[in-house]
């Protein structure tokens, strides 16, 4: 499944505004085991300084494997993540993993806005 | 009293026959006598520790660190207990060659290692009331409180079984301290979607305390709750260890509270109640509104027994559009929040080209408020926007079509006060049907129109088939159709402004291809990038390897072969082609070679490559989502490709045109591809 991948998309239910990690991707489900392809690094974010680059695969968050079962699921996730908590991310590549931690960075009001303007957008697109 | 010393001196707990107690340098094994002079030439650039060896006698030992030797050691003598009992572990697992006890009563706090001999492990004690936690690393420790030890007792604990594992320890704190109904809950930090319920509950002793075992590695949060209190939250704990974690500060849970708010104006511009919803700024185990509810007619309400904390107050209409919205600090006893609402009245049309349409058009505001109305068949439209100033436009017309317009400026005219607002989409059109192989019109296929590689808008098929999309900006585009079984491939399309392009896609049977990509050691590269096309159809599709490097390639029936690009970051570009059919299909990436740089004037148009097999188009060798800094120059994108010859034309039919290079190993070729086009222009 995909996830419409902007550099600020962090979506949720609800107004909670949730860390900058800087971070677009794509949720892909592969023999039921969840994985996320980066798709997009803002410059200068915490997930760049933490040394994420577009193209890196990530198949767990905090240890947990990744099960989502729709896209709302996964913006809720990301959405949880704060200001100041570290997430780790567990990256896959060449056979191995590896964890990088990242530490989302508090949300200007414009990312704010624009997070919650994603959110809407994916909550109004229909499932496929 | 013994005098000062250098060695210092020692200090008697009540009862201690001080006859009978000795204190050592444990290292040099010198002993002196309590009120002796220690040896003068006591090395003081060595670690000491001073213990009391006493029959009936305990005390604390004292470590003495070079560098930081105090001018007076001061060991409180106690009479001693002995405490023991016996330990128990796994059938796998060997008993521990000590465990550590640490004692703790309010004069005291000690740690001492006790040995452990089979299964029996003894230590001698303080003789006073003590809470005691017996441990050993990577095991989780055993508490023991309030026990009694009196002189010359062995006090048995008993079986301490060890399991290997974390844990968290810590207190809550409440006032009046009742712990009566205190549930105590580890749950992971992030919210899991493990169907396995990770949490952990239980319940803190008569004194508060608590310790929680029996759960895997990760990031945690620990909570406590209790009924009209407002919960308490630790920050979130790595725990990456098999180890005790201590929180440093108690659990303190809080009473609840109230505050009160008041809404100017009372009601709506329709005349009805407010709605208004509390959401929790700072918890992220929060998933819905704390607390939602209407307004008085008179504009007020009382929010009731709310946790202290940071909030997020939103004021909506019966539309659902919100208003204001505004961080709100609950605290027990605060002022009541009052908010006033100037809402600015917009009036507005919507059209593509000079065609109105009917659509649901929302407002988003940079401080989060939005604004949602909907376009009659004029596309004429009125709403109410909380403020003025920049606002991003989503439109959502009646065949699902959804579109992102540019920020509007509203700004109210000063003297009628009403904002007009005329959004204005492109006037391009596409419709068309998607059909089946015999013909016959295909419903709710999705339509996506492509620019340049990317999604611009899409919809759904109607029953018959047929589509539409409006707003579409003039320029070469490419269009697709797919169901879950089959597909159109890219279509090309050329839209013009103010007419409307016709298109026929056409569904053919999908057929898959398994594939793997490796690294020149046969390492799996997750994330990699494959970009395949058939020579029949002008298409370009991708897919992504998983973390196990698998892929899977979608093929229209029929397909004689296939022209692949494989993208991974850290090795040269892949361009091959494989005949079909097969069953799988390998990349191996190749090692580290030359690069090309193709000098390029204004694109698109953008020219064509080839190594062996088909033509591609060059923009496909760019990498995804963000150009690789390595990959753009100022005269054009430089590619690192696998050693071989390279050919860049105008157009795959035009290869008289053709420019040729070698990619060799360490070496940089060029091809001036600028004056490919001048003759089109």
């Amino acid at each position: 499944m995909k996830i419409a991948a902007a550099i600020c998309a962090m979506l949720f239910a609800t107004a909670i505004r949730p860390g900058w990690l800087g971070l677009g991707f794509s949720y892909h489900v592969t023999d039921g085991r969840g994985w996320l392809l980066v798709e997009r690094i803002a410059p200068g974010s915490p997930s760049e300084k933490a040394g994420i680059r577009a193209q890196d695969v990530i198949v767990a968050i905090d240890g947990h494997p990744l099960t989502f079962k729709s896209d709302v699921e996964v913006l809720d996730q990301f959405a949880s993540m704060r200001s100041g908590t570290a997430v780790k991310f567990t990256l896959a590549q060449r056979g191995k993993s590896h964890e990088v931690s990242v530490v989302p960075a508090p949300m200007s009001e414009t990312q704010y806005a624009q997070w919650l303007i994603n959110y809407e957008r994916a909550r109004s697109k229909r499932s496929r | 009293m013994p005098v000062a010393q250098r060695s210092g001196h020692l200090h008697f707990a009540p009862g201690c026959e001080t006859a009978g107690c000795v204190a050592s340098h444990a290292a040099a094994d010198v002993p002196f006598r309590i009120g002796e002079v220690a040896p003068a030439d006591l090395d003081v650039a060595i670690p000491w520790t001073v213990t009391v060896v006493a029959p009936q006698a305990w005390g604390a030992p004292v470590e003495l660190r070079p560098g930081a030797f105090p001018s007076t050691v001061d060991i409180a003598i106690y009479p001693a207990g002995e405490i023991h009992g016996t330990v128990d572990v796994a059938r796998t697992e060997a008993a521990p060659a000590e465990v550590t006890a640490q004692f703790v009563s309010r004069d005291l706090t000690a740690t001492q290692s006790c040995a452990v001999a089979g299964v029996t492990w003894s230590c001698a004690a303080p003789a006073v009331t003590l809470d005691i936690r017996i441990g050993a690393k990577s095991f989780v420790p055993h508490y023991f409180f309030d026990l009694p030890i009196t002189s010359g007792s062995r006090r048995n604990l008993g079986l301490v079984r060890l399991e290997r594992g974390a844990s968290v320890s810590g207190r809550v704190s409440v006032r009046p301290f009742d712990v009566g109904d205190i549930i105590v809950e580890l749950r992971p930090s992030t919210p899991s979607r493990s169907p396995h319920d990770l949490s952990v509950r239980v319940r803190p002793d008569v004194k508060g305390f608590f310790q929680i075992q029996g759960f895997p590695l990760g990031t945690y949060r620990i909570s406590a709750s209790k009924t009209g209190y407002s919960s308490a939250q630790s920050p979130s704990l790595a725990i990456t260890e098999p180890k005790e974690i201590v929180l440093d500060a108690p659990l303190l849970l809080t009473p609840l509270s109230s505050f009160d708010v008041s809404v100017s104006p009372p009601v709506t511009a329709e005349g009805k109640q407010w709605n208004v919803s509390l959401d929790r700024a700072s918890d992220p185990e929060s998933r819905s509104p704390v607390r939602r509810g209407l307004a008085t007619p008179a504009g007020f309400l009382r929010f009731k027994e709310i946790e202290a904390g940071r909030y997020e107050l939103s004021l909506k209409d019966a539309a659902g559009s919100i208003h204001a919205r505004r961080f709100v600090d609950v605290i027990a006893g605060m002022a009541p929040l009052t908010i006033t609402i100037t809402d600015v009245a917009v009036v507005g049309t919507i059209t593509a080209g000079d065609k109105p349409l009917r659509a649901d058009v929302t407002f988003h505001g940079a401080d989060g408020t939005t604004a949602r109305t909907k376009s009659n068949e004029n596309g004429a439209f009125e709403t109410l926007l909380p403020h003025d100033g920049r606002f991003r436009v989503d439109v959502r017309l009646s065949n699902d079509q959804i579109l992102r317009l540019p920020t509007v400026d509203v700004r109210a005219a000063s003297q009628e006060g009403v904002a007009r607002v005329r959004l204005q989409l492109p006037s391009g059109h596409v419709q068309g049907t998607v059909v089946d192989s015999s013909g016959n019109g295909v419903g709710d296929a999705v339509v996506t129109l492509m620019r340049n590689g990317l999604p611009e808008s899409d919809t759904y098929a109607k029953e018959d088939g047929s589509f539409s999309l409006y707003g579409v900006k003039a320029g070469e585009l490419a269009i697709e159709a797919r169901t879950h079984a089959a597909e159109t491939g890219l279509v090309p399309l050329v839209v013009h402004d103010g007419e409307s392009s016709e298109v026929r896609l056409s569904l053919r049977a999908v057929t898959r291809l398994a594939g793997s990509i490796v690294s020149p050691a046969g390492e799996p590269l997750a994330g990699a990038m494959i970009r395949y096309s058939s020579p029949t159809y002008a298409e370009m599709r991708h897919e992504i390897s998983d973390p196990n490097g698998r892929f899977e390639l979608s093929l229209p029936a029929n397909s004689a072969s296939i022209d692949l690009v494989a993208l991974s970051p850290g090795f040269p570009i892949k361009i091959t082609s494989v005949a079909l059919p097969r069953d799988s299909i390998q990349l191996v990436m190749g090692k580290p070679s030359g690069t090309l740089l193709v000098k390029l004037g204004r694109v698109p148009p953008w020219p064509f490559v080839r190594s062996s097999g088909n033509f591609i188009g060059l923009r496909f060798l760019l990498f995804p989502f963000s150009l690789s800094p390595r990959q753009t120059t100022r005269d054009g994108p430089l590619f690192e490709l696998e050693s071989g010859v390279y050919a860049v034309c105008p157009e795959p039919r035009m290869s008289a045109l053709c420019e040729e290079r070698r990619v060799a190993p360490g070496e940089e070729a060029t091809i001036d591809a600028s004056a490919f086009f001048e003759m089109k222009r």
